[in-house]
């Protein structure tokens, strides 16, 4: 029997959105590339052809900078790259901690420029400690 | 002449303006069935099934030999019957159908009246104790009791003794509801698309006077007869033997809320759920995470990949000696260049980055060096390079000197400036390295 039709439909509009995320995922992709391409300012150590990769977290790590003014004293640093002038007793204590944690190697990230008598200056305090094991930071030749 | 809508439930048409015989004939060859539906042409009420008028199965009475015409006109339902006087008035509103063949001309279906077949249960309630019904409408009921007791003694088939087709179709609970008076509680009044069903409400819609139920009113005789351009079933009512009737008016506005028009839908949802035509497939919204999974992985290959490639690369270099020049002197290690320069290859390095090797200016270039080392440790047997360079020198000119020990295999041993660490300005006791790479 044809009866009458109750015609009753819901209309349910929604906003896909897997545009959307497919966008953001796109950002937060270039963003993290693009922070790890430009990285930071390090020391400009001199090439050298020989020598052994030490990991980030096997070595105390101190950098020299040259000194932004001719016959100045050249900057130390903790760590790599720019950053805060440390003292050496600041050195001797994070080179005496690193020991204790397992870290035996040093790392002078000395820049090219740096005169050869500051590097042996504040290698020299370094060898006080015992137990390390002394190195110099290089490069690949370009 | 009776004209018919006919309804094809195979394929949801409606064809209208169909005689009788030609239903007949659609039956006959097959382009109607049983299950199709029928109504009276440009009627409202509900439709019924072919199957439930039988007379649409039985074969068209012989045409008498005095017709002029090839074709007949459309017989009733009930071709033999002779109407009585106090009979329901029939499709051709005078006289039997017999004495009427081929009197009338085949009328085209826009011009034929409106008329109503006689219901199938003439034949049956002519059986019975005839009824008169002056119009095809809601007659003029003065008592509600009374009236149904008209109605049902003349649709025939309210008796519960007697079989008709749509009755038996039914089962028990329905059957008692179309024979329910109205008042029953008992048996609601189920609704049903049946013209037998629109009678009965048209009968409840009606004005009650509970004084008068016992009253039995005579209903006239029925007018089967419809307006073809209304399309309306009239409802105009003949106050019959009583003028304190009130006409009964189809004006859902003005009745009473027991009184709206009838609504076959009101009470049986699920009726008025049904629907023969095809349902909407039911779509499922859903967020496709394909895209989001890819661009994971992305990224955790992307950290796989640039978390195991961080190293600095480095020179081991000998650690210088702590001890101050002149505390070695006093010792009696201090030596001489030339003591010196038995055991060591001697490399020296001014401020200006020249460099000398065992006194001698070479140039300041990697191939040059490692050359004139190797010649001086094959031409004198010598192991060591001890590196002089001054205090002022590059810290890059040093560098050169160790990757050039390293590439032969020369051990470095490195001799502090006067200037550093101070103390008198006299050869340092040189550092023992350590063993350098072999080149």
């Amino acid at each position: 029997m044809l009866l009458r039709r109750q015609v009753s439909q819901e209309r349910d509009e929604h906003i896909d959105m897997t545009p959307m995320v497919d966008v953001v995922f796109q950002l937060m992709t270039f963003m993290l590339f693009s922070v790890q391409m430009t990285g930071g300012e390090e020391v400009k150590v001199p090439p050298a052809r020989h020598g052994v990769g030490v990991e980030e977290t096997a070595a105390t790590f101190i950098s020299l900078i040259k000194p932004t003014t001719p016959g100045g004293e050249p900057k130390v640093v903790l760590g790599i790259g720019d950053g805060p002038r440390a003292t050496l007793e600041e050195i001797r204590k994070a080179v005496t901690e690193g020991v204790r944690e397992g870290r035996r190697k040093v790392v002078l990230q000395a820049d090219g420029d740096v005169p050869h008598g500051e590097v042996l200056k504040l290698a020299a305090a370094i060898t006080e400690i015992e137990g390390i094991t002394l190195h110099v930071g290089v490069q690949e030749p370009q | 002449m009776s004209v018919w809508d006919v309804f094809h439930s195979d394929r949801l048409e409606v064809e209208r303006g169909l005689t009788t015989a030609q239903v007949r004939a659609a039956l006959g060859n097959g382009d109607l069935r049983d299950d199709d539906l029928v109504r009276p042409a440009g009627a409202e009420i509900g439709w019924a099934r072919l199957s439930d008028f039988p007379e649409f199965f039985e074969p068209e009475p012989p045409v008498a030999p005095t017709t002029p015409v090839a074709t007949g006109p459309a017989q009733d339902l009930e071709p033999q019957a002779s109407p009585s006087p106090a009979s329901p008035r029939s499709i051709d509103d005078e006289g039997s159908f017999e004495t009427q063949a081929g009197a009338f001309p085949p009328v085209p279906s826009d011009d034929v009246a409106e008329t109503i077949a006689e219901p199938p249960l003439e034949a049956q309630a002519r059986a019975t104790p005839p009824l008169e019904i002056s119009d095809f409408s809601p007659p003029s009921f003065d008592d509600v009791e009374s009236d149904v007791e008209a109605l049902t003694q003349f649709n025939a088939n309210f008796d519960e003794t007697r079989s008709h087709p749509f009755l038996d179709s039914v089962d028990d609970e329905d059957r008692a509801t179309y024979l329910a008076a109205p008042g029953d509680e008992e048996h609601e009044h189920v609704a049903n698309d049946t013209y037998l069903d629109a009678l009965g409400e048209a009968r409840d819609a009606s004005s009650v006077d509970d004084e008068e139920e016992d009253e039995i009113v005579d209903l006239g005789e029925l007018d089967l007869s419809l307006d073809h351009e209304r399309r309306d079933i009239s409802l105009e009512l003949e106050p019959v033997g009583d003028e304190d009737v009130e006409p009964w008016v189809d004006d859902a506005a003005d009745a009473e809320p027991w009184e709206e028009e009838y609504d076959p839908q009101d009470e049986d949802e699920e009726a008025a759920e049904f629907t023969l035509a095809r349902s909407s497939a039911e779509t499922v919204e859903e967020l496709d995470l394909a895209a989001m999974v890819d661009v994971a992985f992305q990224l955790v290959l992307f950290f796989l990949v640039t978390a195991t490639t961080v190293l600095y690369k480095t020179l081991e270099v000998p650690k210088p000696n702590p001890e101050a020049a002149a505390a070695s002197a006093t010792q009696g290690q201090g030596k001489t260049l030339d003591d010196l320069q038995q055991d060591f290859i001697l490399v020296d390095i001014d401020p200006q980055g020249a460099f000398k090797i065992d006194r001698e200016p070479v140039a300041a270039q990697m191939n040059v060096l490692i050359d004139r080392l190797r010649t001086a440790r094959q031409s004198t047997g010598r192991s060591a390079m001890l590196l002089t360079a001054d205090a002022a020198a590059m810290h890059k000119h040093a560098v050169l000197a160790y990757d050039a020990a390293n590439e032969i295999g020369l051990r470095i041993a490195i001799a502090r400036p006067a200037s550093v660490g101070g103390g008198a300005a006299a050869p340092p006791a040189p550092a023992v390295s350590k063993k350098g790479n072999s080149g």
